[in-house]
C-alpha cells in the first residue's frame, strides 16, 4: 500500500476523524488550521503514533514543523527517517 | 434534570422505580424488601454481557466536531447536561458566569483510563497515547460540559467513590448558600467497561453468577435557591453524610437503598438490618424500602433521585435515597415533592 496513503488512514484512525476517507485527503492540504483541522494536543498524538507505525521519531521543533505541514512533507520526512534508519 | 442510561434488550427502562412507586404500601415490608434488580452487567471476553448506555442525540447539542476527540464517559455527561440545560430552558448567555457544574464520579473515565495505561505498559513511557491521558482525568466531563455549553462559572469533580454524588451536593449547596453561583449543574457519571465485569466476576466475594447492578449513565441535575422560582421536580430537603446510620430520622419516607459499589468491601452494615432498625420505628404501612441486590455503580444515587423526583407520586411521603459507603459511611439525601421549605431545588 501507497506510503501517503496509509498515513492517512493512520490519521483518520489515530486523530479519530469521522466522515472522511482516504482519497478526500488532498495530499498537499495543511494538516492543522484550516486544511484538516488539526490542534496541538493532535500534533503531540501524531509524533507518537508516527513512531508507533512507522519507527520514526520526531526529536524536536525544527524537524517537526516542517515534517508536520501535509501529507507530502509528511511521508518525505517517513522516507528518509526510514532509509537513515536502514543504513545504520 | 436529565439522565442517560442503559437500555435492555427489549428497550425498556432499566431502572425498577419506574415500575415500583406505583405500588400500595407493602404490609410486611421486611419479607417483601424489593429488589433493586439490576441491569445485568455485560457480556464481553469475560462472558459478561455489555449494556452501553446510548448517547445518540448528543450532535443536537453540541457540534460534532467538537466531538471528535471525547470518550464515551464525557459524551453521557454531556448529553445529560445538555438536555437538562434545554429541560431547564437555562440559555441565556448572561447567567454562564453565575453558573457552576460539579460532577462526581466514582471510577472515572475507566475505559480511557486502561486504554492509556495499557499503552504505557505496551510501549513504554515516550509512546504512552496522550489523547487517551487527557481523556482519563475524572474532571474531563466537568471541562468538556463547561467549554461545549459556555458556562464560565466555578467548575468542579468530585470523587469520592460511593459517596461522590452526595458529597457533590453537599458542595452544591453551599456554592449557593454562600451566593458563590445563582445555579449549579450538578450531576453524576460512571462508565462499565468489561474490565471492571471481568474483575468483578474474578475477584468478588460473590462468586455466584446472579446479577449485580453496575449500571452506566449519566444525570444530571440544574439546582437553585429556594427563593427563585418554583421547582419544577422538588427539592433536595436533606442531604446527609456521615457514619451511625441507625441513629438517623426513620421517616416515615419511602426509602431508597444502594449497597456499596466496591465488591469486595465487607458489609459494614446489612440492609435487613437497617430495614428492621426503621421500620420498629415506624407504622409498618407507611414505609416502603427498596435495596439493591450485592454491588452497584457510585452513580446509584443520582438515578434513584432522579427517578424519584420523575415517577413518584406525590402521596406526601418524602423519598430517602440511601447509599452505603465503605467503612460504616452512609450518604442520605431527602427527597420531596411537595413545596415544604427547604435548603434548594432542582
Amino acid at each position: 500500500m501507497d506510503l501517503k496513503y496509509k498515513l492517512k488512514e493512520m490519521i483518520i484512525e489515530e486523530m479519530q476523524i469521522e466522515d472522511l476517507t482516504p482519497e478526500e485527503i488532498a495530499d498537499d492540504a495543511p494538516l492543522f488550521g484550516d486544511g484538516l483541522g488539526l490542534d496541538s494536543l493532535d500534533a503531540v498524538e501524531l509524533v507518537v503514533q508516527l513512531q508507533i507505525y512507522f519507527g520514526v521519531e520526531i526529536k524536536n521543533i525544527e524537524q517537526g514543523r516542517p515534517a508536520l505541514q501535509s501529507i507530502n512533507t509528511l511521508a518525505d520526512f517517513v522516507k528518509a527517517h526510514q532509509a537513515e534508519a536502514s543504513k545504520v | 434534570m436529565e439522565a442517560v442510561y442503559q437500555k435492555s434488550s427489549k428497550e425498556t427502562v432499566e431502572h425498577p422505580l419506574d415500575h415500583q412507586f406505583d405500588h400500595p404500601p407493602i404490609n410486611n415490608p421486611i419479607d417483601q424488601l424489593k429488589d433493586l434488580s439490576p441491569k445485568v452487567p455485560g457480556k464481553g471476553d469475560a462472558g459478561i454481557e455489555l449494556l452501553r448506555a446510548g448517547v445518540s442525540g448528543l450532535e443536537q447539542y453540541v457540534a460534532k466536531s467538537k466531538l471528535r476527540r471525547v470518550d464515551h464517559y464525557s459524551r453521557m455527561a454531556l448529553l445529560a447536561a445538555g438536555r437538562t440545560l434545554e429541560d431547564s430552558k437555562l440559555s441565556s448567555p448572561e447567567s454562564s458566569n453565575r453558573t457552576g457544574v460539579i460532577v462526581a464520579t466514582g471510577y472515572g473515565a475507566l475505559e480511557s483510563t486502561f486504554s492509556f495505561l495499557d499503552s504505557y505498559i505496551e510501549r513504554g513511557d515516550k509512546l504512552a497515547l496522550p489523547t487517551h491521558f487527557s481523556n482519563s482525568v475524572h474532571n474531563a466531563a466537568a471541562a468538556h460540559i463547561s467549554i461545549c455549553y459556555g458556562i464560565s462559572g466555578p467548575t468542579l469533580t468530585v470523587s469520592q467513590f460511593d459517596l461522590s454524588f452526595i458529597s457533590a451536593l453537599i458542595t452544591a449547596g453551599t456554592w449557593l448558600e454562600t451566593d458563590k453561583v445563582d445555579a449549579v449543574l450538578v450531576g453524576a457519571v460512571d462508565e462499565w467497561c468489561e474490565l471492571t465485569g471481568y474483575c468483578m466476576q474474578r475477584f468478588s466475594e460473590h462468586s455466584d453468577t446472579s446479577p449485580r447492578s453496575f449500571g452506566e449513565g449519566a444525570v444530571f441535575f440544574l439546582v437553585t435557591r429556594e427563593k427563585t422560582a418554583p421547582p419544577r421536580y422538588g427539592y433536595f430537603k436533606e442531604i446527609t453524610m456521615g457514619r451511625n446510620l441507625d441513629r438517623q430520622d426513620p421517616g416515615p419516607y419511602d426509602i431508597i437503598f444502594s449497597p456499596s459499589s466496591a465488591a469486595l468491601s465487607p458489609d459494614t452494615f446489612s440492609p435487613d438490618k437497617l430495614s428492621s432498625d426503621i421500620l420498629s420505628k415506624t407504622p409498618e404501612n407507611r414505609i416502603r424500602v427498596w435495596k439493591r441486590k450485592k454491588g452497584g455503580s457510585p452513580t446509584d444515587m443520582g438515578m434513584d433521585a432522579f427517578f424519584a423526583f420523575k415517577c413518584k407520586k406525590d402521596n406526601g411521603l418524602d423519598v430517602c435515597c440511601l447509599k452505603q459507603g465503605e467503612a460504616g459511611m452512609f450518604g442520605k439525601v431527602i427527597l420531596t415533592l411537595s413545596k415544604k421549605i427547604s435548603l434548594f431545588n432542582p
